[in-house]
């Protein structure tokens, strides 16, 4: 089968997929469109990020979080300035990205237990220090950047494409990809080549982290709120979606472009089930048995690779 | 190279092992309250952290002989919930039904208990991701089935009545209960040959497999194990009240995982005993007791418990790559 | 003849374990010494320092006559030693090409990789031990035992090496594969490599070694030049030899 067949009709199923949801009453509406593409926008940064992550044989699953730190210290700050919100927020993404590689990379906790108990201090944190309300303040110019369009596509998706190209291009044609894909592949190889894997390791989470902060400026701006609860379902989402784009919980495997596929078709699922007023409790349900599906898959893989 | 040298620096560290330090812990966490509050130590009060340990330790103890295996099994809190939900769902007040409001949920922690387990130990699939999915599956769906809205239930029968607010020794039912499983827990993972191939499995999954254990069927058991406990769990919650909000119940797998780590279960299995997880979850839950008492929001003993499980797993990990 | 490589007193302690008590290792140019012993012996240990994974708990070691501290293997590769690992220590997921440059790869001014040039490189040295191999980007995964090796070997030798290690070169190989190493082996010490072989396998070592070096137990218990030595002696030290004193029989 050919690769690029296989990638857009078979794992995932996109092309299906997006035949389907044309035939969706309203699907092709502007407001729709516009609606989909902020979606895809928002995951596709933090996609991206995850990707980059589980190349590195790691995994992240607090970043649903961070877009919520980010998004409360952006609007906190906004009132004195611009350039420092975003300074700010991205600065507490990093902050994020360093502690998770600290306890993963240095301390060697597993990183889904790692992330995890991130992620429950950050909640628990984020929710004490705003007493669980939202911080709201209106700007024009972030409220341009987070709903505005230019020549009809969304700011926001233009930032993304932005972000997914330059990671794309690092992951190619830079040595920093080519030691990712070694390290997640096998990380003693690549100590033994003389690798900072240590190194390579809190750099990756940091910079997932930041791109968490990056999605959750823009969400911030777009509803002119910074909530505390933002990112509930984001990592899981976000796992759906790299592991339907092609990474691998094992590691050394994954793609931007993959990471692209998956989650148009997670998107696409989503704004699907919401034009067919499925309720959300019900996609919830569909997303859980996706993910497990999934990972089933993923286990499969791996095994019959061998690792 | 002579095992005398092997066993020299160990000996001191195995006296210690053999107790648990968690005890230690325990008894300082517990002379601390004491000083910190002055309400700690009033009857109502000592009940009320008794009864929220329990609640919390008996998915703790489903949680640990999960990672004694090798595995996790986040889906336990929307176990609980669904549980809950059944129980008051049922309905509680129709006699003959009383019944089938304690079985039918257990019988549904089982099925998903069963679920994991086949799609874990069976399909060899990532134990985190799995559960967490089937957490999300759950949670969809016993909120799709009540509609997202609040439920309730009339009345109580006696037995139900008996369950939450009766009593043996002067210990609420819910401790009972849940001593009682530690007690079950303990001695299936210490004096069973069950036991015995769960740490198997949980330390050496490929000598396990050569010396002839049941990967599959015992790694599930595990899993049914912890999905029956959560359900026990959801049913002891729900005999306390008339009207239950569902969203209220979730989120036990999270101080559950914490109390397993803290008395001692290895993230990488092989390593845990129920009894220790008991002195845990006492930890946590009079550290979130005091909290309240000194009248610190919901969201700080959140903020506590993520740093309590970072540091007990980073503390574990250390002492463990040192020996 | 100065040597190339001495290792002096050489200790390695893990917590409570001493793995090496001091062991003295000279390689020479143009030579190569076999070190035997049984499993625990050390030897995979004195490998990881000499190539370095880890620093000596105490000791010194000496590149042609200058004292070097290895902080990581790039150190090592940096003084010309390369290693061969019995794992080869290839990333599966990369081909060719990328694990043959991984960690030194090519790039341009902006810092881009050179993938072209290192693709023809890699393919060329990879070609000339092995004439078969010409897949350069296939996934190692996909590859044979004996093309990993080739790769792995032609890695080491590309770059310059001066001193290289050999962990159990043949242990996967066939006859007709075993028989191509032992001829490169002869190779590389006609250009004046100093060559450290680390087997178990008498045959080979007598083979292919000028030197023998016997450890037992973290230490050093005998040596011998393979034309005035015979198996079974180098067997009876490997059973029951008795340290030797260090730094005066490090040249045997």
């Amino acid at each position: 089968m050919p690769p690029l067949f296989k990638r857009l009709f078979v794992h995932p199923p996109l092309a299906p997929l997006l035949i389907v949801a044309s035939f969706v009453p309203g699907f092709f509406d502007a407001a729709n469109l516009v609606n989909l593409g902020n979606q895809v926008a928002l995951y596709g940064i933090v996609v991206t990020g995850l990707v980059v992550v589980m190349i590195a044989a790691g995994f992240d699953l607090s970043l649903g979080v961070v877009m919520a730190v980010a998004g409360v210290t952006a609007m906190t700050l906004a009132p004195h300035g611009l350039p420092l919100a975003f300074a700010g927020a991205l600065l507490a993404g990093a902050a994020c990205g360093l502690l998770n590689g600290f306890l993963i990379a240095i301390l060697r906790i597993n990183p889904f237990i790692a992330s995890f108990a991130m992620l429950v201090m950050l909640r628990g944190g984020i929710l004490y220090l705003t007493d669980t309300r939202p911080v709201a303040f209106y700007d024009p110019i972030l409220s341009k950047i987070g709903r505005g369009t230019i020549l009809g596509v969304p700011i926001t998706l233009l930032v993304a494409l932005a972000v997914m190209l330059i990671i794309h291009v690092a992951l190619t044609t830079r040595p920093w990809g080519r030691h990712l894909y070694a390290l997640g592949s096998d990380e003693r190889a690549a100590r033994l080549a003389g690798l900072k894997v240590r190194r390579l390791k809190i750099g990756v989470y940091v910079l997932c982290s930041v791109l968490a902060a990056l999605a959750g400026v823009l969400l911030a701006a777009r509803v002119s709120t910074g909530s505390p609860i933002v990112g509930e379902t984001t990592a899981l989402m976000a796992a759906a979606a790299a592991l339907l784009g092609g990474a691998t919980l094992r590691g050394g495997e994954g793609s931007v472009a993959g990471a692209a596929v998956g989650l148009l078709f997670v998107g696409l699922m989503v704004n699907v089930m919401n034009l067919l007023v499925i309720p959300a409790y019900y996609q919830r349900i569909a997303i859980g048995a996706l993910l497990i599906l999934l990972v089933v898959m993923d286990g499969l893989v791996a095994r019959w690779r061998g690792r | 190279m002579s095992t005398a040298i092997l066993f020299q620096g160990d000996n001191r560290r195995r006296r210690l092992d053999r107790v648990g330090p968690i005890w230690i812990v325990l008894a300082l966490v517990l002379v601390a309250a004491t000083l910190l509050s002055d309400r700690f130590l009033s009857p109502d009060n000592i009940v009320n952290v008794l009864h929220q340990g329990a609640i919390v330790g008996i998915v703790a103890l489903g949680m640990t002989v999960v990672l004694i295996s090798g595995h996790f099994d986040l889906s336990t809190g929307a176990v609980v919930m669904m549980a809950a939900v059944m129980s008051i769902v049922i309905g509680p007040s129709t006699p003959g039904l009383t019944v089938v409001a304690i079985i039918l949920p257990l019988l549904a922690g089982a099925a998903v208990g069963l679920v994991n387990g086949l799609v874990v130990a069976g399909l060899k699939a990532n134990s985190i991701i799995a559960t967490l999915g089937m957490q999300f599956l759950l949670f969809g769906g016993v909120l799709a089935a009540v509609g997202g809205a609040h439920v309730r239930t009339d009345g109580e029968t006696e037995f139900f009545l008996a369950l939450a607010g009766g009593s043996l020794f002067g210990l609420p039912m819910p401790v009972v209960v849940f001593l009682g499983l530690a007690v079950f827990a303990a001695v299936l993972m210490h004096l069973t040959v069950y036991g015995r191939h769960l740490y198997a499995i949980g330390g050496d999954v490929e000598a396990a497999r050569r010396a002839g254990i049941r990967l599959v069927r015992d790694g599930t058991f595990a899993f049914v194990l912890s999905g029956t406990f959560a359900a026990i769990s959801g049913i002891l919650v729900a005999s306390r009240v008339r009207h239950l909000d569902p969203t209220g119940v979730a989120g036990y797998e999270f101080p559950a995982l914490t109390a397993a780590v803290l008395g001692g279960a290895a993230l990488s299995g092989g390593i845990g005993r129920p009894l220790d997880t008991v002195a845990a979850i006492l930890v946590i839950t009079i550290v979130t007791n005091v909290m309240t008492l000194k009248g610190l929001p919901y969201s700080s003993q959140l903020f506590a418990q993520g740093l309590i499980l970072a540091a007990a797993v980073a503390y574990h990990e250390y002492r463990r790559r040192e020996s | 003849m100065k040597p190339l490589v001495e290792m002096r007193d050489i200790a390695k302690n893990f917590g409570g374990v001493h793995a090496l008590k001091g062991v003295d290792l000279d390689i020479h140019a143009g030579e190569v010494v076999a070190l035997l012993g049984h499993n625990g012996a050390g030897k995979s240990v004195l490998v990881q320092i000499l190539s370095g994974v880890f620093a000596p708990s105490r000791g010194t070691i000496r590149i042609e006559g200058r004292e070097a501290y290895f902080a990581s293997p790039a150190d090592a590769r940096a003084a010309h030693i390369e290693t061969i690992y019995q794992t080869l220590a290839l990333a599966e997921n990369l081909d060719a090409a990328g694990n043959f440059f991984l960690g030194r790869e090519l790039t341009n001014s902006l810092g881009f990789l050179r993938k072209k040039e290192m693709r023809d490189i890699a393919a060329e040295a990879i070609h000339r031990l092995n004439p078969n191999f010409s897949n350069v980007t296939t996934p190692v995964r996909h590859l044979s035992g004996g093309q990993r090796q080739a790769i792995a070997i032609a890695r080491a030798v590309h770059f310059d090496a001066r001193v290289l290690i050999m962990d159990e070169p043949a242990a996967a190989l066939g006859p007709h594969e075993t028989a191509q190493v032992g001829d490169l082996i002869r190779r590389l010490r006609e250009q004046g490599l100093g060559i450290l072989l680390v087997s178990h396998d008498l045959h080979e070592v007598f083979a292919l070694a000028d030197r023998v070096v016997v450890f037992r137990n973290g230490q050093r218990v005998g040596a011998a030049r393979t034309s005035e030595t015979n198996q079974d002696a180098v067997l009876q030290m490997m059973i029951a030899g008795i340290a030797e004193p260090s730094a005066e029989g490090a040249g045997a």
